[in-house]
């Protein structure tokens, strides 16, 4: 399995931006308490899993139905903290994709780390640039999806001379 | 600034108005307009689901797979699921259908990762597709029974949803694929250009000519105005509203 980790996180981001957990204005706290939970939540994930592989004899069992074991445990913490879905099913594939790519769990925690740092300053971009032009004068035409996919595009430009020197 | 939110279940074809079950006004209500046209009208939302569909899906572009086959897939997934629970959901308890669904996402993703290695993105375009807002009504405000005739109508309006994403992500893949180098730098380390993409096709989908000309009051409309749904909200279902 081979993973574009720019894609991941400029998609994802984009998503989470505009379709996860929404407060009234922009707050960088908030963003930051988001992707901390997210990350948490990945972590505590993997950190179970390693468990079972460790603990349980049926470990090829284990391995074989990985996604359905971390869906279930992203599934519990999520709906404990009551997040949305798309939380969810973001940690799962997140997850999951670190889990196939790399081994071990001091690795996987290093790779979630890097991955919920770009999610937080894509996030935390798009929103700040959108609530910098909120009361800017853009010509109707741009307003809505066009104009968002120009932020997520400047975004983009920007970090994938980082992104290319991390991945 | 619009700061409502409405994801309408609305679709015009020609000038009848289909609904789904997310709409109360059901079924078939015939407009016109002076000049006798009869446009072609397809809802706002109709884009903000084509696109947030495709993001996910554009993860595939990386990988060795055939993306025309992947983006069928997703689509037919979608029909056969919109199909299943639009039967079963009055079998779950109130508001489990919601839940029933997201793991049968799972399940259905653990078979295709077992048995054909395939990464498990798709979910989430068939999550963005799907319009969980059916699933999580009260119990009591379900139909006793199965109408097939609104069930028809309204499959109508979701294959439609379905056609157009396969069709918007095949044209994205070809014109990314025309400018793919040799060594597939702009695909693997440039997000930027599909965003750039889709911001074209957002720009032209809003300012297209006919959703101006074909407004139901007959008024001129500035490039780019609304028209019947707010084309600035993209937050879809759920509590997740994000407006600019």
């Amino acid at each position: 399995m081979r993973v574009p980790w720019p894609w991941v996180i400029a998609i994802f981001g984009f998503l989470l931006s505009i379709r996860g957990e929404q407060k009234r204005g922009f707050s960088l706290v908030a963003i930051w308490r988001e992707t901390l939970d997210l990350f948490l939540t990945q972590i505590l994930a993997v950190t179970l899993y390693h468990s079972f592989l460790r603990w349980s004899t049926a470990t090829s069992v284990i391995e074989e139905f990985g996604f359905l074991i971390l869906w279930t445990l992203i599934y519990l913490i999520a709906k404990y903290q009551k997040k949305p879905d798309l939380f969810l099913i973001t940690a799962v594939l997140i997850t999951h994709a670190v889990v196939q790519v790399c081994e071990g769990w001091l690795i996987q925690s290093s790779l979630l780390l890097v991955i919920a740092s770009g999610l937080f300053i894509f996030q935390a971009a798009v929103k700040g640039l959108r609530r910098a032009i909120l009361f800017s004068g853009i010509p109707p035409a741009m307003k809505g999806w066009p104009v968002l996919c120009l932020i997520a595009f400047c975004i983009s430009v920007v970090m994938s001379g980082i992104l290319d020197i991390l991945f | 600034m619009s700061m409502v939110f409405s994801d309408s279940r609305t679709f015009w074809y020609g000038s009848v108005v289909f609904s789904g079950p997310g709409n109360d006004k059901l079924p078939g209500k015939v407009r016109s307009n002076e000049t006798g046209f009869r446009p072609m009208k397809m809802p706002e939302s109709f884009l903000s689901r084509m696109i947030l569909a495709c993001l996910p899906f554009l993860l595939y572009l990386g990988e060795q797979i055939d993306t025309w086959r992947v983006a069928g897939f997703i689509v037919v997934v979608y029909w056969l699921m919109l199909a299943a629970f639009w039967f079963s959901n009055r079998l779950f308890p109130a508001g489990a259908g919601a839940q029933v669904f997201l793991f049968a996402l799972a399940l259905l993703a653990q078979f295709f990762w077992q048995s054909a290695a395939l990464p498990p993105f798709w979910i989430l375009s068939v999550f963005f597709l799907f319009p969980i807002d059916f699933l999580r009504d009260r119990k009591e405000k379900r139909d006793s029974k199965v109408d097939l005739k609104k069930f028809s109508q309204y499959f109508f309006e979701r294959a439609m949803t379905g056609v157009g994403f396969f069709i918007f992500v095949v044209v994205l893949e070809m014109i990314m694929g025309a400018v793919r180098s040799p060594e597939h730098t702009v695909i693997e380390h440039r997000p930027a250009f599909a965003f750039f993409l889709l911001f074209l096709a957002a720009f032209l989908w809003k300012n297209q000519p006919e959703r101006n000309a074909s407004n139901v009051s007959g008024a001129p409309r500035p490039m780019g105005s609304r028209t019947g749904e707010d084309m600035t909200n993209v937050g879809g279902a759920g509590k997740g509203k994000a407006n600019l």
